[in-house]
């Protein structure tokens, strides 16, 4: 069964095997090499498979990008005293991801086999694989792959007859966006509410159950085996400097072609959307584009001539994030959409922080007001400076991502608000 | 402690710059060095979430504004409280606060001690731009004595950090999530039950928990009153008891480390009814010539009464003195002194004893203790004996203080050749004295408790006493100087309690002063070692 | 994954022009799951092979699964399921981290957590009954009233909005006759708007019980209904006494039922006295917008 669409254009190193269901087998992923990158790292030292993954240049695919082999390093060297753990999120919910479940109900074998070599490198006798609750079919997926890993003796108390120990564990959520947040996270698989920590301590020194623990996302463990078994010069072949690799690109929205399409980073978003997605549906013209995922900054239209990595976004005002790119065409109501969004952000926020606990909800009802046609003037000044007013001043970052499709649209799109506010005057006034 | 050397860090506040302890965070530096920094969610009882976004300050070189309340000071730390960006955060987080906060002020307990409005009060916006209806939730019975007012709640969580660390008994939680969230119990268990939960009324810092026994019994501001320690029990919380219209209204624990930290039970809490005992003795009462008790001025009770004792003392008969455990150290020391002037003496006081002990899991020194009369051991000290029931007198001299008998029968002292009560209320049994002398009750005086540890702590008075009701040491200390050679009455609490020193090893040296706000133990009598000794 | 009878299967054979099911990647096409039995997901064979105790812990901890036939006076951590709340434990370094998992093991039995699960959870793993409703309720998968057979959860969020999923979700309001978080009259089905559901590449989804369905369109939505009701377990046992409503026979006139469990729910899992009703309302009673897009043409 053909994976609904490839292009020829496509760079595919973790999506190979989408859409073939013996890769799903443990007998089916050795036969595609599987496993092989496991055994080449246990018979090298912790130390230089993280020297591996850092001169390779990966870095996190859960939105933040930070370099993973760095962030391997700050784990203690020493594992005598204290267990360390290795958390991969799989808790996919951010709006337009829906790349990690992709590679769990695929390549569940690829998720473990990464697991397995992080938690070697880091030292770590236990994996939890914290998987978002809604994800029944590749969680079903990967709890099989697990049971064939451990029958086999790939995972378990011999990893591959290395002497090394690595228990794996999938772990369910129950419906918590904010548990994809690595702190929130780990609250939340040690049967806690799913609220952010402050940080410091940070998660290398104090965190699943105290102890030192790593987070990496379902992506990033999936390029490790690869990593490993073709060196960091490889992988940098693809991507740019500062941002080495292949990415899967979330493709969402009014495109011809939908769904998950791996390319080189830096690839040309225009070029993302024209050729490998088709263009937009019904011969429409583009209005908008969401780069990363519903936290980050609306691009217009004319603002899509840019790299898809780290930097570039970066430097067009926007965020890579987990390059979740959500289009929409010109029948596009903004406001609407933003409302959506923010109402996700009221929805999702954990409550703990008084600016975004109230914030989040305040934005959704001023939104709403004028999406309803009681906007007033003034409600516009209000959102930026309660958008201002919820950045940079609560624990995580979901203010902040509440707040920042409301700003770029306003910047953006002002004359959407503004139609629908003049249209509503005469009845503002009676408000 | 002051002989341990504290490793210090230099930090500035807003431009001062000051040497503090190195383990401190911000919040607690800054206070130490007078600056006050606006926090809802933190407590120095309690763990810091730092979830409540007030006390976000600038420290220069960090990108982010940082909480004060979880950020430790470090050396060379530039700290700015009154910054532009800190005073428009404050002012930010306060517009989010007041967006569903109900301004309903005028029927608000809080209102006058409440913190959102004094911040807002403060540096608050001035008007409100929300054109949005607020959320309406309601009001919650939480079992006991505690409503919860869910509109008026902030989500600071001290209530539920407050029963899960200190009370560890896991009575509240924070349900749903978000703006949805709200404060709840385990569905129909409330708190009740829970000996500590009065406290979670005292720390919210907005009117969300509410007291039902306060419940719109007095505006805060206009009540009245004074330090105190609480009488209920022999732990000497450490409270203030605030009056209106010189009325008990309510018990409050004051903070001391050494005793209560920030919290009290609600069985000491709760019994503050018989403070407010209308039914006094307004005057000085005497037993005329034709039987009758009558009213006289204290010149003329004190004059007869002095009479009557050397008389009973010349003829060297039994005396029986029964003192009280919810009277300070004072009155009971002179109460002994008096009793031995007299003759040989059989000091006893009567005090309440509960089945068990209950202490605070999250701060152990604290417990309701079973002795439910805060000076149980002040009277042991004093030589006082302990009895469950009073014996019936066999004639001799009876001197009743603080007691009012009201469970004794009429003819308690029938047989007495000499029966004097002090006393602030009467009952049967009194009325049957000879003398009976109006006293101020606990709340309307100054004096000393020493609690169950030997701990002395000064309580002050809160209400008024009737105008010819004297604290009981000073009828004392007059009557034993009509007695004692040489005697002088004690002219106040103070020099009153110096005495003591004087008479029992235990308080020698000790002083008001030295007592100050946080109690002072007593001298523990050495104790040899058996077989030690040279007997 | 799926359990069709034969005659559905012969149903969805005649109705091969158009699929029911549009969803291209979806596990249970590909065969593997189609024998998966009940007892295979609630017994201890599938969940967690893994020995309780020694090095060996891992393994799945347990699945969010949310069946048809629900239990609602089922006895938890008894009999087969001992066994399993007994793995989840081994899995954690503290009892407490098996939270989540044994809730999940408990709406997975019973169809939804109320107060007597969370006090048994509790129990199970030493903490204090509100304890783990603070925790329950933190997380939106936990129903905290009884739901219909059927959960019906409309993603709504923007990738899925973008291609028209208020049109879905009005069309499965419509579709069982029920406001949005009500149980519809037959008790087959809850109707709620989910927040992204993770498949945004494949809108609308729809998340039913534990199943996906992808590229949803309006016009899909009455066949899936329709092969939903075939599916439908018949229940095994006694109704409950809140649950005696008969359950109507397909065009018969329905009887309503006294529902005390009505949710009342839009999103928000506990039907509370503090509803905070500031969430959207239900799709079917908004007002029609005029200048609303679309969506994407309907196949």
């Amino acid at each position: 069964m053909a994976y609904p669409y490839r292009h020829e254009r496509e760079t595919r190193v973790l999506s190979e095997y989408f859409g073939d269901p013996e890769a799903r087998t443990l007998e089916g992923w050795k036969k595609r090499g599987g496993y092989e990158s496991l055994k080449k790292a246990l018979a090298m030292a912790p130390a230089e498979v993280v020297d591996i993954v850092k001169n390779s240049g990966l870095r996190g695919r859960g939105g933040a990008g930070f370099p993973t082999g760095v962030k391997w390093t700050f784990m203690p060297k020493d594992d005598s005293r204290q267990p360390h753990y290795l958390l991969i999120n799989a808790d996919e919910s951010e709006p337009g991801a829906f790349k990690d479940r992709e590679l769990c109900r695929w390549t569940p074998h690829q998720l473990i086999e990464g697991a397995l070599i992080g938690a070697y490198a880091i030292r770590a006798k236990h994996v939890y694989i914290y998987m978002r609750g809604e994800f029944f079919e590749p969680a079903q997926i990967v709890g099989r792959a697990i049971e064939e890993a451990y029958s086999a003796g790939i995972a378990g108390g011999d990893v591959m007859g290395s002497g090394t120990a690595i228990d794996v564990t999938l772990h369910l959520g129950a419906g918590a966006y904010i548990c994809g947040e690595e702190t929130a996270l780990m609250n939340s698989l040690e049967g806690r509410r799913g609220q952010p920590r402050i940080k410091p301590p940070f998660p290398a020194v104090m965190g699943a159950f105290g102890k030192p623990t790593t987070i990496n996302n379902v992506e990033t463990m999936c390029a490790v085996p690869h990593i490993v078994k073709n060196g960091a010069e490889w992988y940098r072949q693809w991507g740019t400097e500062k941002s080495p690799g292949t990415k899967l690109f979330n493709m969402s929205g009014h495109l011809v072609r939908r769904g998950n399409f791996e390319l080189p980073l830096g690839f040309n978003l225009r070029e993302l959307i024209y050729d490998v997605c088709g263009g937009i549906r019904d011969g429409r013209e583009l209005k908008a584009v969401i780069p990363g995922g519903s936290s980050v900054p609306i691009l217009a239209a004319h603002e899509i001539d840019i790299a898809m990595d780290y930097e570039s976004v970066a430097a067009a005002g926007s965020m890579l994030g987990t390059a979740s790119v959500i289009v929409m065409d010109d029948r596009t109501d903004m406001v609407k959409q933003v409302r959506r969004m923010v109402e996700f952000y009221a929805h999702e926020s954990c409550g703990q922080c008084t600016p975004c606990r109230e914030g989040t909800a305040w934005l959704a009802r001023i939104l709403r007001r004028i999406e309803g046609g009681y906007g007033r003037p003034e409600d516009l000044d209000t959102l930026l400076q309660v958008g201002s007013n919820m950045t940079g001043t609560t624990i995580c970052v979901l203010s902040d991502s509440a707040a920042a499709p409301v700003a770029s649209s306003i910047a953006k799109f002002r004359n959407e608000y503004d139609a629908l506010i003049r249209r509503a005057e005469p009845a503002a006034a009676a408000v | 402690m002051a002989s341990e050397q504290t490793e210090t860090v230099n930090i500035t506040i807003n431009g001062v710059q000051a040497a503090v302890p190195k383990n401190l965070r911000i919040i607690e530096a800054a206070e130490q060095l007078g600056v006050g920094i606006a926090h809802y969610c933190y407590h120095p009882g309690l763990s810091a979430p730092a979830m409540c976004r007030m006390c976000l300050v600038e420290v220069e070189g960090a990108p982010k504004l940082a909480p004060a309340c979880v950020t430790p000071v470090a050396d060379g730390q530039v700290i700015h409280t009154e910054s532009e960006r800190a005073r428009e955060a404050r002012k930010g987080t306060l517009e989010f606060y007041l967006l569903n906060h109900p301004l309903d002020c005028p029927i608000c307990d809080k209102s006058g001690e409440c913190k959102l409005q004094d911040f807002v009060h403060a540096e608050g916006p001035k008007h409100g731009r929300s054109l949005e209806p607020k959320r309406v939730l309601g009001q919650d019975d939480f079992g006991g004595d505690i409503l919860y007012d869910g509109d008026r709640c902030i989500m600071c969580t001290r209530c539920v950090r407050f029963m899960r660390e200190v009370a560890q008994d896991d009575r509240l939680c924070v349900v749903q999530r978000g703006h949805r969230s709200v404060i709840d119990t385990f569905f129909e268990h409330g708190v009740e039950g829970n000996l500590w939960a009065g406290n979670i009324v005292d720390i919210c810092p907005v009117g969300a928990l509410l007291s039902k026994d306060f419940l719109h019994k007095a505006r805060v501001w206009d009540l009245d009153g004074g330090t105190s320690i609480c009488p209920n029990c022999s732990q000497g919380c450490n409270i203030r008891i605030d009056t209106r219209d010189n009325l008990v209204m309510r018990l409050r624990p004051r903070a001391n480390p050494d005793v209560n930290s920030y919290w009290m039970c609600d069985y000491g809490r709760h019994r503050y009814e018989w403070m407010n005992v209308q039914d006094r003795v307004e005057a000085p009462l005497m037993r005329g010539a034709d039987g009758q008790l009558l009213a006289t001025n204290w010149q003329k009770a004190v004059l007869a009464l002095v009479e009557r004792i050397r008389a009973a003392r010349t003829k060297g008969t039994s005396v029986t003195i029964v003192g009280s455990p919810f009277l300070g150290n004072e009155d009971n020391g002179l109460l002994a002194r008096l009793a031995r002037n007299i003759g040989t003496a059989d000091l006893v006081f009567r005090a309440e004893r509960a089945a068990e002990e209950v202490p605070l899991p999250g701060f152990t020194k604290l417990a309701r203790r079973r002795d439910l009369a805060a000076n149980v051991r002040g009277l042991d000290v004093l030589g006082f004996g302990r009895t469950d029931s009073l014996p019936v007198p066999k004639g001799g001299v009876v001197i009743v203080v603080g007691d009012d008998l009201a469970d004794q029968r009429a003819d308690f002292a029938r047989d007495a050749e000499l029966f004097v009560a002090l006393t602030s209320s009467a009952s049967e049994a009194i009325r049957a004295a000879d003398f009976v002398l109006p006293t101020t009750s606990f709340a309307e005086a100054e004096g000393t408790f020493t609690n169950f540890e030997g701990r002395v702590q000064r309580f002050w008075p809160a209400v008024q006493p009737p105008p010819l009701a004297r604290p009981a040491w000073q009828i004392l200390g007059v009557l034993l100087a009509g007695l004692e050679e040489g005697a002088t009455a004690p002219a106040t609490a103070a020099d009153a309690f110096l005495r003591l020193g004087d008479w029992h090893v235990e308080y020698s040296g000790l002083s008001y002063d030295l007592i100050g706000s946080r109690g002072a133990l007593i001298n523990e009598p050495v104790r040899l070692p058996a077989g030690a000794g040279g007997d | 994954m799926s359990r069709l009878g034969e005659g559905e299967k012969a149903y969805l054979m005649a109705e091969q022009k158009t699929p029911v099911l549009g969803n291209p990647g979806f596990a249970g096409e590909t065969g593997e799951f189609e024998h998966l039995t009940e007892a295979d997901v609630r017994g201890t064979a599938y969940v967690g092979r893994r020995p309780p105790e020694g090095r060996d812990a891992g393994g799945a901890a347990s699945y969010a699964y949310q069946l048809a036939s629900k239990d609602p006076g089922a006895r938890l951590f008894e009999g087969p399921y001992r066994e399993r709340a007994e793995k989840i434990k081994s899995r954690y370094p503290e009892p407490q981290g098996a939270l989540l998992p044994l809730l999940n093991l408990a709406q997975e039995i019973r169809g939804h957590v109320d107060a007597e699960a969370m006090a048994l959870v509790a129990e199970e793993l030493g903490l204090s009954p509100t304890y783990v409703r603070g925790v329950a309720t933190f997380y939106t998968m936990y129903n905290m009233q009884p739901v219909g057979d059927y959960l019906i959860q409309v993603c709504t969020n923007v990738a899925c909005n973008l291609c028209g999923a208020d049109d879905v979700m009005d069309a499965f309001v419509r579709g069982v006759g029920a406001e949005a978080g009500e149980i519809s009259f037959d008790r087959a089905f809850t109707v709620i708007e989910a927040e992204c559901l993770g498949a945004c590449g494949f809108p609308t989804a729809v998340q039913i019980n534990e199943r996906y369905f992808e590229n949803v369109t309006p016009a899909e939505v009455p066949h899936i209904l329709e092969r939903l009701r075939a599916e439908r377990p018949i229940r095994r046992r006694e109704p409950s006494r809140e649950e005696a409503a008969p359950v109507p026979a397909e065009g018969e006139p329905v009887p309503v039922p006294e529902d005390p469990g009505s949710p009342g729910r839009t999103t928000g899992p506990e039907s509370n006295p503090y509803a905070g009703g500031d969430r959207t309302p239900p799709a079917a009673s908004r007002p029609p917008a005029a200048d609303r897009p679309s969506g994407e043409g309907q196949g």
